[in-house]
């Protein structure tokens, strides 16, 4: 039986959701502006989808969609004039912590890295970003912004060093024990 | 290779970004510097600290993020298979009209004293007319709108 286009929508929304997500959130450094932008970018894909006018290869061009949605959403929110030192820094997620002291210092680590990230230049922002908080790998990366793989390389890694140096100052204390006592 | 040449191969070494030969570029010369390896040590207890946290994090939308969307969808959905019927039988009223006012004007303008008894007479005075001109296609329609016109 024919996959319909709505099948064919709910399928892909299936498929790439977290993918798309991952992106836009990892342009706009908030879950709920990269869903914003996660709803934009796939109805860009459900107006191609009904045109009849899909790409071949769906995947990156997924990826491109997703990318340009949080890049418009980013410059809407810019016009409105908010700073990025301005919208509060992530909540923790992933793994609670049994240390709360080890919590707050990757806490506030984490605020160094997004007020160090803002000053980065253009190109290795968004390589950076697109890796570290977008999940995506580096070839990926070069094949998303059409830049070669080695340049992204160069990039990605001259941003790692360059955070590297402005976080170093707000290391959590190494002697600390990451597991805890029982 | 200079060693910020090697520092940047730690940085991707970090992400798992290091292809056969620079991996073994890099180890080749860890053995032997320990500058870089110092500083080896230096990254993974500060950007690996964080590489690692975000590859904890959660992938998973916004409750109701699905919902909504299928929401904008469906509103869509459904218009496109209205659209097509309404545009085709708009279009084919609008020409049928037009073809009459046009047969109007045009029954108006020839013939100004056969308005009213040919059309209180309709048929009778279509079968009785001669027919009309092969290359104007609005002739019937004009007979038609003569009928039509009382």
């Amino acid at each position: 039986m024919p996959e319909t286009a709505a099948s064919t929508f709910d399928r892909l929304v299936d498929e790439h959701q977290r993918e798309v997500f991952r992106i836009c959130r990892s342009i706009l450094r908030d879950d709920h502006l990269g869903a914003d932008a996660s709803q934009d970018a796939f109805l860009r894909v459900w107006s191609r989808l009904r045109s009849g006018n899909l790409p071949a290869h769906l995947p990156a061009w997924l990826r491109k969609v997703a990318l340009s949605a949080a890049i418009d959403l980013a410059r809407r929110r810019s016009h409105r004039a908010e700073t990025r030192t301005e919208e509060p820094a992530r909540e923790s997620a992933g793994c609670p912590s049994d240390d709360p002291a080890r919590t707050a210092a990757l806490q506030e680590l984490e605020e160094r890295l997004a007020t160090a990230i803002g000053e980065l230049p253009d190109g290795q922002r968004s390589v950076f970003l697109l890796r570290h908080e977008g999940g995506l790998g580096l070839r990926e990366v070069a094949e998303l912004l059409d830049v070669k793989l080695p340049t992204v390389k160069t990039q990605f890694a001259r941003a790692c060093l360059k955070l590297q140096a402005r976080l170093a100052p707000y290391r959590p204390d190494p002697n600390r024990s990451e597991e805890p006592s029982s | 290779m200079k060693h910020d040449a090697y520092r940047e191969l730690l940085a991707l070494r970090l992400y798992a970004e290091l292809d056969t030969e620079e991996v073994n570029k890099l180890e080749s010369h860890l053995q032997s510097c320990e500058a870089c390896h110092a500083f080896a040590k230096e990254l993974e207890g500060g950007l690996g600290l964080l590489s690692a946290r975000e590859r904890t994090m959660s992938d998973d939308l916004p409750e109701g993020w699905r919902e909504r969307l299928l929401h904008e969808t469906r509103s869509v959905r459904s218009a496109p298979r209205l659209q097509p019927w309404l545009h085709a039988a708009a279009a084919f009223a609008a020409g049928l009209l037009t073809m009459w006012l046009l047969g109007v004007a045009a029954g108006g303008a020839t013939s100004p004293t056969t308005d009213a008894p040919q059309a209180t007479h309709g048929p009778t005075s279509f079968e009785r007319s001669s027919p009309p001109p092969p290359s104007t296609g609005r002739g019937g329609l004009a007979n038609l709108g003569g009928l039509l016109g009382r």
